[in-house]
């Protein structure tokens, strides 16, 4: 029995918009023109427990919807959505007691005094019992690091470390699922692999199901191992990333640097060649041509100082995978 | 009972909060400063032109101030309410409210807490006893549970127009100033003499927002102008009563929420 | 700071197209501008009733006519001023508080306008949008009302362009003062208390409360010189015609003089304030 179950939801939102044209701005003040936008089409998914899933679409495409409504915020208008054997908008207050949320962008910290205070707060919201408290803090101060930010009113913490934080005031309670909305934007390197790392820890030690919806392709590389991808309320791709990146991005790229400039000649299975002085970039198909064929293929014509066989980069499989999808 | 205690946390927090901001003594000043000057052209008015009737500047001011007073106790203690409508559903910050297991209205009318507006209550108070002391009103028991329980009632019915108003803004923000009709604008109404009051006026602050059952009934009571002390007790069930509709209003809001989310 | 014709024909245009689109963002809110428009009409009809009650039934009925201020006047009176009590500064600029609080002021001296006349721009246009829903609602309603609650016709006819005249002197004076409180707010480290309680008097003695001249004897003289007459007292005086328009002259030029005073001061206190974000570098 999966944890998360969710089938055919679907959602429409009515929004208005202001008249088109050169005296838009003024009969706007009288007239007003609204559209209905299919937020959600028929969404269907299964997610089990211990899962680390990432939720990745172009802005707009639905993310922050689902997420409202799997969290028990916004209502669908249809299909159904069970989670923990429970429907999340009808028994609200059972519902978020299990659940955690991380807003990157929003803060449930009160700004104006130290973290501790709002960890008290947050205490006495969950009712969770002092002893439970006491041990889950220990554990998350320590593993997140945050001994010394604990008593520093929040504004005087950097992004990274409000971020911390915020992560651990939303796994005070030890909500068995965990939604965490774009949980990395604006942090630096080391806050983002640090972070990265501690959600890793957590997942694997306590289980937590994560679903995390991002921008950044590398949260996706490091941390799930499934990949859902939604674009205009569709649910285009689910599975493994390697999947994703089979489909979309085929292709493999050789690294060669040479030990002289060369002008540009073909190679046999290459499917584009890049000349720039003594360092060649060559695109090839692996499941076409076997990738130890191809460096034997440009080695039996070059002397090679050094060779490296990337995949291509994620953040543009995406880009052309948006691209290709029309979104 | 956890609910009240997290109610109280909350406020504790905000005091906290609000006290890491210097400047809350002169915002103190402040309050007190509109609270005097509110009433400042009534008071003139009767120096020129002197008592109307059997309706005297301190009765006047008696009513004024039972009301005030109310809508102070509900500004101080649901702050957050008042609040809502401009900055929790704008910034979005009610998803949060929404995502706790424990009652919205706790962390709504919890969620703002300025100590400056008790000044309003406190100035209240001061004209209240003012006004009795010149009154000459007896301190019975019966003439303190009056005034006590007006007060109270008071409070839930102001208490009352902030959930409603929070419960409309679902559905918009826009046109939500005439609002203020049952909020700032509605205890100027007691500045007219309650037998010259236009019937509207009378009737819409009787029997829909009871904001003369909780102010001009009780002191008519207990200052003997003509109205039994049943009808001045009436002010606590029907500022109650008056609650119960602003939370099935508030209620409806919410659903609304869920389904279009802002 | 650079000065010269150089640099204030651009800023002049900028305001003016600042002016423009804060104007027109402003046109958007129809709604509040009813709303508005219902809470205004709420509180003239008490206030009439709370005057016709005291003029009809009180001890000292002929106390008003005394004071030289009729019924009809006083009524007038309470229309118009829920019209020109919207102009008056009432809080800073959400916009610019916040660039005060935060500390961005630095950024917005970046952009090459004067700053003082951009915010008093930004300030002065946000004042019109009000006036353009809810004012010409509440107005509309007040001339269809029922003889003993309706706004009279103005006293005579130049009287009504005294009143004109006076009421964008007034315009300018609200907003003129606004910038000052402004500029002060920059000044000050202890948060917002002090300018609200500034402009709390300023609305008080403005005569939005009860018009000046039913205020005690004692203060009339006072009253009407200082600075916040002007907000509407003057020209509403004008228009129901307890000042007569050969008085206009001084009445507006002291409006003026103020608004001067005001733009003066408020334009050295920013720059006192800038130069020394400069100098700390913020």
């Amino acid at each position: 029995m999966s944890q998360i179950e969710l089938s055919c939801i679907s959602k429409t939102f009515k929004i208005s918009q202001r008249p088109e044209g050169k005296f838009g701005m003024l009969r706007g003040a009288f007239v007003r023109e609204s559209k209905i936008i299919r937020a959600l089409d028929e969404i269907t998914f299964e997610i089990n427990e211990g899962e680390l899933v990432g939720y990745i679409g172009p802005n707009g495409a639905g993310k922050s919807t689902t997420v409202k409504i799997m969290s028990g915020i916004l209502t669908p208008d249809e299909g159904k959505c069970i989670i923990l054997n429970r429907i999340p908008w009808k028994e609200r207050v059972e519902h978020v007691s299990c659940i955690g949320v991380v807003f990157g962008q929003r803060s449930q910290l009160w700004w104006d005094l130290p973290a501790q205070d709002s960890f008290g707060l947050l205490k006495d919201i969950y009712s969770i019992p002092y002893r439970v408290y006491k041990k889950r803090l220990a554990e998350l101060v320590e593993t997140l690091d945050i001994d010394v930010l604990l008593k520093m009113p929040v504004r005087q913490l950097s992004l990274g470390q409000r971020m911390r934080c915020e992560v651990a005031a939303a796994l005070l309670h030890s909500p068995k699922i965990l939604f965490l909305d774009e949980p990395t934007i604006g942090l630096d390197a080391v806050s983002k692999l640090a972070l990265r790392e501690f959600l890793k820890k957590e997942n694997l030690k306590n289980g937590v199901t994560m679903i995390l919806t991002t921008h950044d392709m590398d949260d996706i590389e490091t941390l799930c191992s499934r990949v859902m991808v939604i674009g205009r309320g569709k649910l285009l791709f689910d599975g493994r990333l390697d999947m994703l990146k089979e489909k979309y991005s085929p292709l493999r790229c050789i690294n060669a640097v040479l030990d002289k400039h060369i002008e540009i000649f073909s190679i046999d299975g290459a499917d584009s060649i890049k000349v720039n002085g003594n360092v060649l970039t060559v695109l090839f198909n692996p499941s076409k041509t076997a990738a130890h064929t191809m460096v034997e293929r440009i080695a039996s014509q070059f002397p090679l100082k050094d060779i490296v066989i990337e995949e291509q980069d994620i953040d543009e499989i995406i880009a052309s995978m948006y691209k290709e999808m029309c979104l | 009972m956890k609910e009240l205690k997290l109610y109280f946390k909350y406020i504790r927090m905000n005091f906290l909060a609000g006290l890491q901001y210097k400047g809350w003594p002169i915002m103190v000043l402040h309050v007190m400063i509109v609270v005097i000057s509110d009433p400042i052209g009534l008071i003139f008015l009767f120096f020129r032109f002197g008592s109307i009737g059997e309706w005297s500047m301190e009765r006047i001011i008696l009513i004024y101030a039972m009301a005030v007073t109310s809508f102070g106790l509900a500004e101080t203690f649901c702050r957050g309410f008042d609040y809502f409508p401009w900055r929790m559903i704008r910034s979005g910050d009610f998803d949060r409210v929404l995502l706790r297991p424990c009652s919205l209205f706790i962390q709504i009318a919890g969620s703002y807490f300025h100590i400056h507006r008790i000044s309003r209550v406190f100035g209240g108070i001061c004209a209240i006893t003012w006004c009795l002391l010149r009154q000459g009103v007896q301190p019975t028991l019966l003439n303190a549970l009056t005034l006590i329980l007006a007060v109270t009632g008071g409070y839930f019915a102001y208490t009352g127009v902030f959930i409603m108003t929070s419960g409309i803004a679902f559905f918009t923000i826009q046109g939500l100033d005439w609002i203020y009709i049952f909020t700032n604008a509605s205890y100027q109404v007691t500045r007219c003499p309650i037998d010259f009051m236009p019937k509207v006026l009378r009737y819409l602050f009787t029997f829909f927002m009871p904001m003369l059952v909780v102010s001009y009934y009780p002191a008519s009571a207990v200052c003997g102008w003509g109205e039994s002390y049943l009808k001045g007790l009436l002010a606590m069930p029907a500022g109650l009563l008056f609650l119960m509709l602003s939370m099935f209003i508030w209620r409806i809001g919410v659903r609304h929420y869920k389904s279009t989310g802002s | 700071m650079k000065t010269g014709k150089a640099f204030y024909m651009p800023t002049l245009k900028a305001c003016l197209s600042i002016f423009r689109i804060k104007t027109a963002q402003g046109l958007q809110y129809r709604m509040a501008g009813l709303a508005g428009a219902s809470t205004s009409i709420f509180w003239v009809l008490i206030e009439i009733t709370v005057y016709t009650i005291f003029y009809t039934y009180s001890n000292n009925k002929e106390a008003g006519q005394i004071a030289g201020l009729s019924l009809r006047q006083l009524v007038s009176y309470a229309w118009l001023a829920q019209l020109f009590f919207l102009m008056q500064p009432m809080r800073i600029d959400s916009e610019i508080l916040g660039k005060i609080t935060s500390g961005d002021v630095a950024i917005e001296m970046c952009r090459p306008i004067d700053l003082y006349f951009h915010w008093f721009s930004k300030t002065a246009a946000t004042k019109l949008t009000p006036l353009f829903w809810r004012g010409s609602i509440t107005f509309l309603v007040g001339i269809i009302m029922p003889a003993a609650y309706r706004l009279s016709l103005p006293a005579s006819f130049s009287g009504f362009i005294c009143m004109l005249i006076s009421f964008a002197s007034a315009f300018l004076l609200c907003t003129a003062f606004g910038m000052l409180v402004c500029a002060l707010r920059l000044n000050i480290k202890w948060g917002d208390g002090p300018t609200h309680i500034i402009m709390l008097m300023g609305g008080i003695l403005s005569g939005a409360y009860l018009p000046l001249q039913l205020w005690p004897e004692f203060m009339q003289s006072f009253l009407l010189v200082q600075p916040f007459a002007g907000y509407l007292d003057i020209p509403l005086r004008l228009y129901v015609g307890t000042m007569l328009p050969a008085d206009a002259y001084w009445a507006i030029g002291l409006q003026i003089t103020w608004a001067m005073i005001f733009i003066f001061t408020g334009r050295s206190l920013m720059s006192v304030r800038l130069k020394s974000i400069i100098v700390q570098g913020g």
